[in-house]
């Protein structure tokens, strides 16, 4: 209150503000305004997940060691499904990585934006941070439960070709994609429609069963195979095993079936999402 | 002088919920619906027998409204509840779009629609501060540079460190005006934050009002404290039903809106040996 604060010494821009119709453009240049705003979202998640609970950060570690334990107990040990002479706990802890990864995108992503409702009827900033930042939150835990792999493959032995290095990051950067686009799809029908809250269990349910976590993709007969591919996942799932364990053969048909997929539905989804995004406000 | 805000004749049309549309609701059961039998409204709708059930589910919460606002104005906004201030506000400050009409905003908009958007009461107050800095656009570095002043004004130094869920509700919306005030936008949109915390603490506010009009920002205020209005504002417009009665010097438009009826219940308080004008007759 003592000195005068002088207003920014840029000139400012002129905004127009009208109705917009059609198609809206992308707006990149907005998002990278506000860039630190998806830092800071990120940050807020990942502090305030663990906040009041006894294990803490335990908990990114605990949840899929659990559920890889169980796999191995019902699908490695009981039902002895095939897993191309890899160790099942490898092989299905491998999986759960990216498997992880898509389930907070599709639960939080999908809540992102009816969870701050408060922030979209009150300020303006680009919309998109919302189930960007619920996405980016998973790569914390998806870190941090990549250590637990690391140590597993050490126990069993099992070292990756040197292509690694860039084949995972390629694998992981579509395994965002797939996320993303499937957080934008549905974060902004919720704010419509709420019945994707009511969906989402059961969704993330049925997308575990229809993609190879628990058993392996060659257990799906060789016609169907193209079909199965269709979930983006699936293409996710099997690019991370073929990178880290060197299983299957590695990119095929199948890979680009589900990449191409991938990447459809994040260009829907961010024209869809944009399109809507003018109503946000009023409707939710 | 340039001008900040330019108004050309905006309009926001809103829906009326589903009590006035007799058991619509928003499921995705009623847009399957509503699908199959759109060949028949359009159908309808061709021959002329439109329907009705379109026009009657829609209000204008703002009409036709026009004005310009030249750079380091400060412009008061009276009116009753749902005249369209707030509308009027969130159009500025882009956050839902106009039904007709365009704006064109010169500078960065800051808006104080309500105080403490995106704060988590898990957060500690220090983490809040840049949290909410950063959701109403403030840089890191910004935050950073006016931490302490941040910190000084709100009066809660001591339990900074605390999670503000452990906060009394007074602490909570001085640190969150705290934050908000220290905003430095060309144009401030400020939407009736002043009711907050004690008597002390609402002067304090004034004050840091005051100092932002004087620092040659362009501020649009609303408020129902007409004292509030007179002390910041030289200019004021006066909105009633979605549409802008008038516009003038705010001692006119305060007086326009008390004596016009549309306050249920006006009310003027001027603190003792402060009456604006000099027109103390009581």
């Amino acid at each position: 209150m003592t000195q005068l604060s002088k207003v920014p010494a840029h000139e400012p821009t002129t905004i127009y503000i009208k109705p917009s119709k059609g198609l809206a453009a992308l707006n990149l240049r907005d998002l990278w305004i506000y860039r630190e705003l998806i830092f800071f979202m990120v940050w807020r998640d990942v502090k305030v997940k663990y906040k009041q609970t006894l294990l803490g950060m335990a908990w990114a570690v605990i949840q899929p060691v659990m559920t890889m334990l169980i796999f191995s107990f019902l699908f490695g040990g009981v039902a002895k499904l095939p897993t191309d002479g890899i160790p099942y706990p490898v092989f299905a802890f491998t999986a759960l990585l990216p498997w992880g990864l898509f389930v907070t995108a599709l639960n939080q992503g999908s809540r992102s934006l009816v969870a701050h409702n408060n922030m979209v009827t009150k300020i303006y900033f680009p919309r998109l941070i919302l189930p960007m930042s619920s996405v980016f939150a998973g790569l914390v835990d998806f870190a941090i439960a990549f250590v637990i792999l690391i140590i597993l493959m050490f126990y069993y032995k099992v070292t990756p070709a040197w292509n690694v290095l860039w084949t995972l990051p390629l694998f992981l950067l579509l395994a965002i994609i797939t996320a993303l686009g499937v957080a934008l799809w549905l974060s902004a029908i919720n704010v419509q429609y709420r019945d994707v809250n009511q969906a989402l269990p059961f969704l993330t349910q049925f997308w575990l069963f229809a993609t190879p976590v628990a058993y392996s993709s060659s257990v799906i007969s060789a016609k169907w195979q193209i079909l199965y591919f269709l979930n983006p996942m699936a293409g996710v799932v099997n690019g991370f095993r073929w990178a880290l364990l060197g299983s299957g053969n590695g990119p095929d048909v199948t890979l680009f079936v589900s990449a191409t997929i991938s990447i459809l539905i994040l260009v829907s989804g961010l024209f869809y999402f944009r399109s809507m995004e003018k109503t946000f406000a009023d409707t939710i | 002088m340039t001008t900040a805000i330019s108004v050309k004749n905006i309009g926001k049309q809103y829906k009326i919920g589903a009590a006035e549309s007799k058991f619509r609701y928003n499921m995705l059961r009623d847009v399957i619906m509503d699908t199959v039998y759109a060949p028949v409204r359009i159908a309808k709708a061709m021959i002329g027998k439109s329907d009705r059930r379109q026009n009657q589910n829609y209000v204008w919460a703002l009409k036709d409204v026009s004005f310009d606002l030249e750079e380091g104005k400060v412009l008061g906004i009276v009116g009753r509840n749902g005249a369209g201030k707030s509308t009027l506000l969130k159009i500025l400050s882009r956050v839902t779009e106009p039904t007709v009409g365009t704006v064109s905003v010169r500078g960065r908009v800051g808006s104080l629609l309500e105080v403490g958007t995106g704060f988590h009461p898990e957060l500690t107050g220090r983490e809040n501060i840049y949290m909410n800095g950063a959701i109403l656009g403030m840089r890191r570095a910004e935050i950073d540079s006016k931490f302490d002043e941040i910190v000084d004004f709100s009066e809660v130094t001591q339990y900074i460190d605390t999670p503000v869920k452990r906060y009394s509700s007074g602490m909570y919306l001085r640190l969150a005006f705290a934050v908000a005030a220290h905003l430095e936008p060309e144009i401030l949109v400020v939407d009736e934050v002043l009711a907050v915390g004690d008597a002390e603490f609402q002067k304090k506010c004034l004050g840091k009002m005051g100092d932002v009009a004087q620092q040659g920002r362009t501020v649009l205020f609303v408020s129902h404290n007409m004292s509030a209005i007179l002390r910041l504002t030289q200019e004021a417009i006066v909105l009633n039903k979605g549409q802008m009665l008038m516009r003038g010097p705010t001692q006119e438009a305060v007086d326009f809106y008390l004596s016009s009826g549309q306050a249920q219940a006006g009310e003027r308080i001027w603190e003792y040996g402060r009456c604006p004008g000099g027109e103390c007759s009581i």
